[in-house]
């Protein structure tokens, strides 16, 4: 008989992290060895603990992987609208906020692509948040998203990048958070004369 | 202030622990060390306020403590979810399968990986290799000291040497004094004119951060 480890305990953090649901463990482990450990935690999940292992990621995941044969309901994306979804494409349902990944080497090239977005100067910082021109750090969730899905954006309340948006203004790079096409996005704003 | 680092060491091979224990109070380190998860697990819970390991070398096969009701794996979720400012190795004649690895992972996600086939002293020279860490003109001592290269001044104190340890990661501090710790080791980065400064991400979580050297300045 299969007994289902329970999901451990973990504490509550805030660091950015990428939650892979699978069947196993296979696509986890090759996930945390592939990218690099200051920037991000891996966290290992079962289908059945997708929403527990969510949970313990303040205030939200940076990115869920989903490799499990089962597919991603897609309530879990509807519900966690500035995480960045990455499901395996025989898995992947129609649908807009999800984004698909064909091959491991695919997935990991997408993931890193992500962790190294640079617009206008800024780019995740290790750990959380996002660093900008002038080497300071915010730590905006709702700013990482943006930067991490430029230049595509997030499907989400134009309300949920208001500190994303404050920040911006308050840095003065000519960037500014605005739905365009559906989706949210780092623009550029246009020169004062 | 000096504040030794404790390190947790737990292995169910009395001779190799021993060797492990001293390696480690030879480097000035306070040893935790315990034959059994059950052993260590009350050792974390009884000093969960005063000791707060640095490191902890875990044994991941543990079939010969001399207790076995617990699991190294245990001890690792209790370090992931509160001891988890800690560096985490964990070695297994296994580490290369799988299924061990993912073990590990899901015990506790930040965790470094070493293979036990390549012996005890291919363990403690990674362990010196990783504390024994250089971050701009700071570089730790044994371990234990962190040094400031320029002007040899020296800093003693463990949450200064943990912020060293996990350079470029962020560290959560699990207390006041702690915090407190850190902004010391900030005055005395500032007062040596270190180029690496303490950066805050709120909520008790620091980070270290290099400034490139000044150019220097060129006469018109």
């Amino acid at each position: 008989m299969c007994v289902p480890v329970p999901f451990p305990a973990m504490r509550p953090d805030t660091l950015r992290t990428v939650v892979v649901v699978g069947d196993d463990g296979e696509i986890a482990v090759a996930v945390r060895e592939a990218l690099p450990r200051a920037m991000v935690m891996v966290l290992d999940a079962r289908p059945a603990e997708a929403e527990v292992a969510m949970g313990v990621c303040r205030p939200f995941p940076w990115a869920v992987v989903w490799s499990a044969a089962g597919g991603c309901p897609d309530a879990l994306a509807v519900s966690r609208p500035l995480t960045l979804f990455l499901v395996h494409a025989a898995a992947a349902a129609a649908s807009c906020r999800l984004r698909s990944w064909s091959t491991f080497g695919d997935l990991v090239a997408q993931l890193r692509r992500m962790l190294g977005a640079r617009v206008g100067g800024m780019r995740l910082a290790p750990g959380m948040g996002v660093e900008l021109p002038g080497g300071s750090v915010v730590r905006s969730a709702p700013l990482q998203a943006l930067l991490s899905a430029h230049p595509a954006g997030v499907i989400a309340p134009a309300s949920r990048f208001r500190d994303a948006r404050a920040v911006l203004r308050a840095q003065g790079g000519g960037w500014t958070a605005a739905r365009t096409g559906g989706a949210v996005r780092l623009v550029a704003t246009p020169a004062v004369p | 202030m000096r504040a030794n680092p404790e390190a947790l060491l737990v292995e169910d091979d009395a001779p190799t622990l021993e060797e492990l224990r001293m390696h480690f109070a030879r480097k000035r380190f306070y040893p935790l060390a315990a034959r059994s998860a059950t052993r260590a697990l009350s050792m974390l819970e009884n000093n969960s306020e005063s000791s707060r390991p640095v490191l902890a070398v875990i044994d991941w096969d543990l079939r010969h403590a001399p207790d076995l009701s617990r699991t190294s794996s245990a001890v690792l979720e209790r370090l992931a979810r509160e001891f988890w400012e800690c560096l985490v190795i964990v070695y297994s004649q296994n580490i290369d399968a799988f299924g061990v690895r993912s073990d590990i992972y899901r015990a506790h996600p930040r965790a470094w990986l070493h293979d036990k086939r390549d012996g005890l002293q291919s363990l403690m020279e990674r362990i010196d290799r990783m504390l024994d860490q250089q971050v701009g003109d700071l570089r730790v001592h044994d371990g234990t000291t962190v040094v400031h290269m320029p002007t040899q001044g020296e800093h003693h104190h463990r949450e200064a040497v943990r912020l060293v340890v996990h350079h470029p990661e962020i560290v959560t501090f699990h207390s006041d004094t702690a915090t407190k710790a850190v902004r010391r080791f900030g005055d005395w980065l500032q007062r040596h004119e270190s180029m690496v400064k303490i950066v805050s991400c709120g909520n008790r979580k620091y980070r270290l951060a290099v400034n490139p050297p000044p150019e220097p300045s060129h006469a018109p």
